[in-house]
């Protein structure tokens, strides 16, 4: 990106007929704004092609706001906008993200207009044209000024948001316009098939775009959009394109800028693009030395294919498949042992492996091989937490806050550490971090509820955070006993320094209770309460995931390797 | 950000259709009930059940042998070789473990004599334990060995109560009658505190140890938040009836006089002194003596149920119905006289 390079608009030209020159490649979406900003771009019409909308409220109304309500019809609309308060008073501009930077565009006034362009899959049928109404609805569900201004034509569908209005439509629906427009294109456009907001990295199956860059770009042309600026973002980061995909990002670019010149299908010879796949071809067959040698050669031809989505251990963390996750980040640090993190992703894998020794050792090496170990410090922290030893844990997760200050899984942890060395205050303050950095884990709020309302119950931290796709068991510590009728828990391993508690169980967590006599995920669980109970899934997911973490807060499961399941 | 965010931070971009799902209009509810206590729980349990009979909580004599000779002891007289003969076996006690277990009994007290004579202590202890009933131990403390500690520390009961009626060696020996056993006591508590294990330390006001009473209660207040300490004042008569006890009995002028001031111990006495006119026994409590007796309470075995001929359940459900109780029904004394004096 050059960021520095833009002080003015250049003249309009037709995009993909005419050659472009006010173009910008990103890595990230939100640096747009940026660009719009630097070239105080005003009252806009912005043209967005893109698989996501990247608008969401970002909360910034002020509880003094309420004092100006002119009618108390405002004030109870203005309180109806759960989404929109700030508690924090957290600037603006440092809440943007990739997922809502238009946003600050709309407050900001540099667009007026949007178009958003989707993917003619959005369009193909009308139930998944159906799919990008209800994600609107949704959107608009919690803004009562706008939620009425959603209209629906096969051509479109057109709402406003902060006044502005929005036309979402396919390209071949856009209309000509008279004045250029800024033109904003994200990779991810040519990948994205669904509406679901899912990253496409994620997914089990293999990515195939809709549509090659040679094809967009003559509809492109076809569309006839006059624009003086364009900014093309990669999305490579979250997962959204995949990093085999990216060269598309920059056969688009070359497209607006040399119209004339034919696109290749494939990555360019001597390209990152061309190595990387090479890497992954190598991979698949198991051969690690020419593994290596491509993998290197594509850091050398460009640095910023280091990055954990290159890394197909990562999707298989995601996923919860922790031997294929190690597998794949062993090969990782036998092919670039310099780099951070194959060991960190190593040692994660290793930490839910329950093999803790070892992951401690793969995670002390990560520490080496950066100068930012922030998560490095913070699996190490987990491992004591596993070992119980709270003075360790606490050490390293110190570190972790030394180095990275702002990761609110770190000061979850921390506050976890806190509640079980029986520093309360220490521990609230991580709470409140935790949750003023914009995370809400499972028991958070119990947590909080906990520090401020009984000196003298304190349990452990949930480290586990419950994840329906994990296979979790009863432990033997915990017994099941029946009395009167009613189930209740006796735990009998020891919980120094607490209370000797029971705990009693209604029917459904009853039901759920006895599902995890034998290893079970928290999706079976959630399908298991839908056979028996009248329950929408919904509704089960959320009872299952908190039942999940009140029993992992109270050391009742344990989480098991997926392949328990399998064996 | 020079990391990876771990997978379990991974958030979609513009937030999922799912997030945005109403949870209103449940129609059930799912969860867990953190229970304050088991009294809380027992309180719950019987407010659902219209005969308000259920076997809840009981004490268990598991053996009248005691290492130590206390002077005011109870039990002492069924100390002997002969007694101990015909106290229950260890397969009888498993057995009656599974008995108390089917039943919802969920609190147990394992009492003496002193239950760490037991030879099979462990292995009872160990099987109640694993059943996931909520225990406690009434013990002297003068044989919480290292072994017994790490195994209650692994193992944890809800508490351990400690009988300490001197502080002075030379008190609480004349009253165990063991040299030795001052430092052995002392030796157990420490051990026990190690392990963060709750201990009761317990006392006796008698007229042997009066002037210690109030020190015994600044030392267990001195060892910090995992002891507390209660002190008894009334004797209690041995099983043979001899009345030996309430020699050391302190009369009602002497227990205001001697330790009316302390707060602690008044309002001991008072709860003492107002409990209800009807107790749990025999509806969610009851005692089991080192034989195999069902009784209504260890302070009332005139009349018991054999649980080695029968069950458990008939015992409780068809025959401590039928057992007479003094509270209940005002009648005659059981076995202390003094303390009925008080009551009434």
């Amino acid at each position: 990106m050059s960021r520095t390079t833009l002080t003015r608009i250049s003249p309009a030209t037709l995009a993909g007929v005419h050659p472009v020159k006010a173009l910008h490649t990103l890595e990230n979406h939100d640096e747009a704004f940026r660009i719009w900003e630097k070239a105080e771009v005003k009252n806009r019409t912005l043209v967005h092609i893109d698989g996501h909308l990247d608008f969401y409220w970002i909360p910034e109304k002020s509880p003094d706001d309420l004092s100006d309500a002119p009618i108390s019809r405002s004030f109870k609309e203005w309180i109806a906008e759960t989404e929109a308060w700030n508690l924090s008073k957290t600037p603006l501009t440092d809440l943007m993200t990739i997922g809502n930077f238009l946003y600050p565009a709309m407050r900001e006034q540099m667009v007026n207009q949007i178009y958003w362009v989707v993917p003619d899959p959005f369009w193909a049928s009308p139930p998944v044209r159906r799919q990008v109404a209800r994600s609107l609805q949704a959107m608009l569900k919690n803004h009562p000024l706008e939620r009425a201004s959603l209209k629906e034509t096969h051509r479109s569908i057109t709402l406003t948001l902060l006044g502005c209005p929005v036309t979402v439509c396919p390209l071949r629906e856009l209309p000509s316009f008279r004045q250029p427009v800024l033109l904003d294109i994200d990779t991810d456009y040519l990948l994205t098939s669904l509406c679901d907001y899912v990253p496409v990295y994620y997914s089990n199956k293999t990515v195939i775009p809709w549509q090659t860059p040679k094809v967009f770009l003559e509809r492109l042309a076809t569309a006839a959009i006059p624009t003086d600026l364009i900014t093309i973002a990669y999305s490579v980061d979250g997962g959204y394109t995949p990093l085999a995909w990216k060269f598309y990002g920059d056969q688009i670019a070359q497209g607006l800028r040399q119209p004339a010149v034919p696109l290749l299908d494939n990555p360019t010879p001597g390209q990152a693009a061309e190595s990387y796949r090479e890497t992954l071809d190598a991979v698949d067959r198991q051969d690690v030395e020419q593994a290596a040698k491509n993998w290197q050669k594509t850091i050398e031809r460009d640095p910023t294919y280091r990055t954990i989505y290159a890394l197909p251990a990562y999707r298989e963390e995601a996923a919860h498949r922790w031997v294929m996750a190690l597998g794949y980040y062993d090969l990782w640090v036998r092919m670039d042992p310099t780099w951070y993190y194959p060991h960190l992703g190593r040692g994660r894998s290793l930490w839910h492996l329950g093999l803790i020794p070892q992951a401690e050792t793969a995670l002390e090496t990560a520490c080496q091989k950066t100068t930012e170990p922030t998560m490095a410090w913070y699996w190490l922290g987990r491992c004591a937490v596993r070992r119980e030893d709270w003075q360790a844990a606490r050490s390293c997760l110190r570190r972790a806050l030394d180095y990275f200050p702002y990761n609110p899984e770190v000061w979850w942890a921390w506050a976890g550490v806190a509640e079980k060395c029986g520093e309360r205050a220490e521990a609230r303050r991580a709470a409140d971090q935790c949750r003023s950095l914009g995370y809400e884990p499972v028991g958070l709020t119990a947590l909080i509820r906990r520090l401020k309302t009984d000196s003298t119950k304190q349990k452990g931290p949930s480290m586990n955070l419950p994840n329906l796709q994990t296979v979790y068991q009863r432990k033997s510590s915990m017994i099941t006993r029946r009395v009167a009728g009613e189930i209740i828990l006796v735990p009998i391993q020891p919980r120094l320094s607490e209370d000797p508690a029971l705990f009693t169980l209604d029917n459904v967590a009853a039901f759920l209770w006895d599902q995890l006599a034998k290893p079970t995920s928290g999706q079976a669980l959630c399908l298991d309460l839908q056979d028996h109970f009248t329950v929408n899934s919904a509704q089960a997911d959320q009872d299952v995931a908190s039942f999940l973490a009140e029993l992992i807060q109270i050391d009742a499961i344990e989480v098991l390797p997926a392949q328990v399941l399998t064996a | 950000m020079a990391y990876g965010p771990s997978p379990a931070l991974f958030r979609p971009r513009c937030g999922s259709v799912g997030r945005f799902d109403s949870l209103e209009g449940r129609v059930y509810t799912t969860g867990m009930v953190l229970e304050r206590s088991a009294e809380q729980l027992t309180d719950r349990l019987l407010a659902k059940r219209a005969d308000q009979r259920l076997p809840l909580s009981g004490q268990w004599e598991l053996t009248c042998r005691c290492n130590l000779r206390c002077v005011m002891c109870y039990t002492d007289c069924f100390n002997t070789p002969e007694k101990i003969l015909h106290e229950l076996s260890t397969d009888e006690a498993l057995q009656l473990l599974g008995q108390l277990e089917e039943a919802g009994c969920l609190e147990l007290t394992l009492t003496g004599g002193e239950p760490l004579a037991r030879p099979d202590f462990d292995i009872i202890y160990r099987e109640a334990h694993g059943k996931g009933f909520v225990l406690t131990v009434f013990s002297n403390g003068t044989l919480i060995t290292p072994r017994i500690a790490d195994l209650w520390a692994h193992a944890r009961p809800k508490q351990v109560e400690i009988s300490l009626h001197g502080l002075s060696k030379t008190l609480f020996e004349r009253i165990t009658t063991k040299p030795g056993s001052f430092d052995r006591c002392r030796q157990g508590i420490a051990l026990l505190q190690e392990r963060q294990i709750p201990v009761r330390l317990k006392t006796a006001a008698m007229t042997i140890n009066r002037h210690e009473v109030l020190a015994l209660q600044a030392f267990a207040t001195s060892l910090g938040p995992t002891v507390s300490w209660s002190v008894g004042e009334y004797m209690r008569d041995t099983l043979n009836h001899s009345g030996e006890p309430y020699q050391y009995q302190l009369s009602e002028e002497e227990l205001r006089a001697e330790l009316g001031a302390n707060a602690a111990i008044r309002d001991a006495h008072d709860r003492q002194v107002s409990q209800p006119a009807s107790c749990g026994s025999g509806r969610q409590t009851f005692h089991i003596d080192a034989y195999g007796q069902l009784q209504l309470c260890s302070n009332n075995r005139r009349m018991s149920y054999d649980l080695r001929r029968g069950s458990f359940r008939d015992g409780f459900y068809n025959h401590l119905p039928q057992f007479a109780c003094p509270r209940q029904n005002n009648a005659l004394a059981v076995s202390a006289p003094q303390r009925l004096d008080v009551i009434a």
